[in-house]
């Protein structure tokens, strides 16, 4: 089943739940007091979130369940050292996101420049019709700009403009201050508009 | 304002992100008055619209939850014998006699007032009787040491995740323990 915009603004509003961080915290609870079921619903209110946002650096799905799962399993492994008084969300999402790219970086391997090699093309959840394959062409070529994008200028980009989370949140998920995620936005904008201005100049068969 | 720090700015502006109006003022009125950065935004404008229609009708994978696979790993995990299995026997047979020597010292102090048994130090926190175990925020930190030892040295690396750092201060690194492989990891400024 593949889902889209709309689905992924709803799910967004659900995950970041403004609505419940005292819910979530009671779910902790219960769950360092051995309540499965309450983890469980931890992990039901948040793992789309956390797949799509695992999807974005790792795009085989097999592969981002597994990250999820290892993810939630250090949350659970861990939760004796969340803060109850802050959000539950950030604290997770930075685990995902850690998982995610420690698995990258061990790995060694230049995944980003793999997302669209046909090796992958048959993964795609949409095989694309004739009039999607500009727009995936498009997405191609915006990826692998971003591909060229130093890792923390990259992950701020993707978090912020193509994922939605507002800086506070990335501040929250990435462990620093606003102020340096709103920098590096800058310089993550700025850097993507260089280069690919540089690549419409260029032609676009150039790439990395 | 200078072309420099307007160039920052006006990278923020685009999404919305900057936050503070005396800036967006001073801004204003630096891109009033220079054709280059009012060529910039544009652009920057442009690029935003590239990144928004790239990614309009992307699709997600969605399968069923991960939850009833992931259950069976944390019952096993919690089934697992932990430290023992690890350490060939010594650490529990070290971690009671110091658990033994801790609830002496503490029956020792506790011993005129204290009516229930203090030995909650010892056991695991899946067995603790009640969430007046975990009043709040603080992290009760050196007790209930029996069980973080035994799930955090499962072979993950280790982040401090939550390295004492207070809200709206310098933030603390996220420090990396292990593996050597991830020691870069987000900490680079
Ligand atoms: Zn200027």
């Amino acid at each position: 089943m593949a889902i889209g915009q709309q689905q992924r603004a709803a799910d967004m509003a659900e995950a970041l739940d403004e609505g419940n961080p005292s819910s979530d915290a009671r779910l902790v609870e219960d769950a360092r007091l051995g309540d499965h079921e309450a983890f469980g619903q931890l992990v039901r209110r948040y793992e789309r979130r956390l797949l799509r946002v695992i999807q974005r650096f790792v795009r085989d799905p097999d592969l981002a369940e597994d990250l999820a799962q290892e993810a939630f399993l250090r949350v659970y492994e861990r939760l004796d050292q969340y803060d109850a008084s802050r959000r539950f969300g950030p604290w997770m999402f930075r685990i995902g996101v850690n998982v995610t790219l420690d698995y990258l970086r061990r790995k060694k391997r230049r995944i980003w420049g793999m997302l669209f090699t046909d090796a992958h093309r048959d993964r795609w959840p949409d095989p694309p019709a004739a009039d999607q394959r500009a727009e995936r062409d498009l997405q191609q070529e915006v990826w692998q700009v971003i591909e060229r994008l130093p890792e923390k200028y990259r992950i701020v980009l993707v978090l912020r403009d193509l994922e939605g989370f507002s800086t506070s949140e990335i501040a929250a998920i990435l462990n620093r201050r606003e102020a340096t995620i709103r920098w590096r936005l800058a310089e993550a904008r700025n850097r993507f508009q260089e280069i690919w201005e540089r690549r419409l100049g260029t032609g676009a068969g150039a790439n990395a | 304002m200078n072309c420099r720090q307007a160039r920052i700015d006006l990278a923020l502006c685009v999404g919305e992100d900057l936050p503070e109006a005396a800036r967006r003022e001073s801004l204003r009125q630096h891109v009033a008055q220079c054709p280059g950065c009012r060529a910039h935004y544009k652009r920057l404008r442009g690029m935003q619209r590239v990144l928004e229609s790239s990614d309009r009708n992307r699709t997600y994978d969605v399968g069923g939850s991960l939850w009833p696979q992931l259950s069976n790993r944390i019952r096993r995990l919690d089934e697992s014998p932990g430290p023992a299995s690890r350490f060939n026997g010594w650490l529990p047979f070290v971690a009671v006699t110091a658990a033994c020597a801790m609830l002496v010292v503490v029956m020792d102090l506790r011993a005129p007032s204290s009516g229930h048994s203090p030995s909650t130090e010892a056991i695991p926190r899946s067995m603790l009787p009640g969430p007046s175990m975990f009043p709040g925020t603080s992290q009760h930190q050196g007790q209930n040491t029996f069980l973080p030892v035994g799930r955090s040295q499962q072979g993950h690396a280790m982040y401090d995740l939550e390295s004492a750092e207070p809200h709206g201060t310098q933030p603390a690194q996220l420090k990396v323990h292990e593996p050597p492989a991830t020691t870069d990891q987000l900490t680079n400024d």
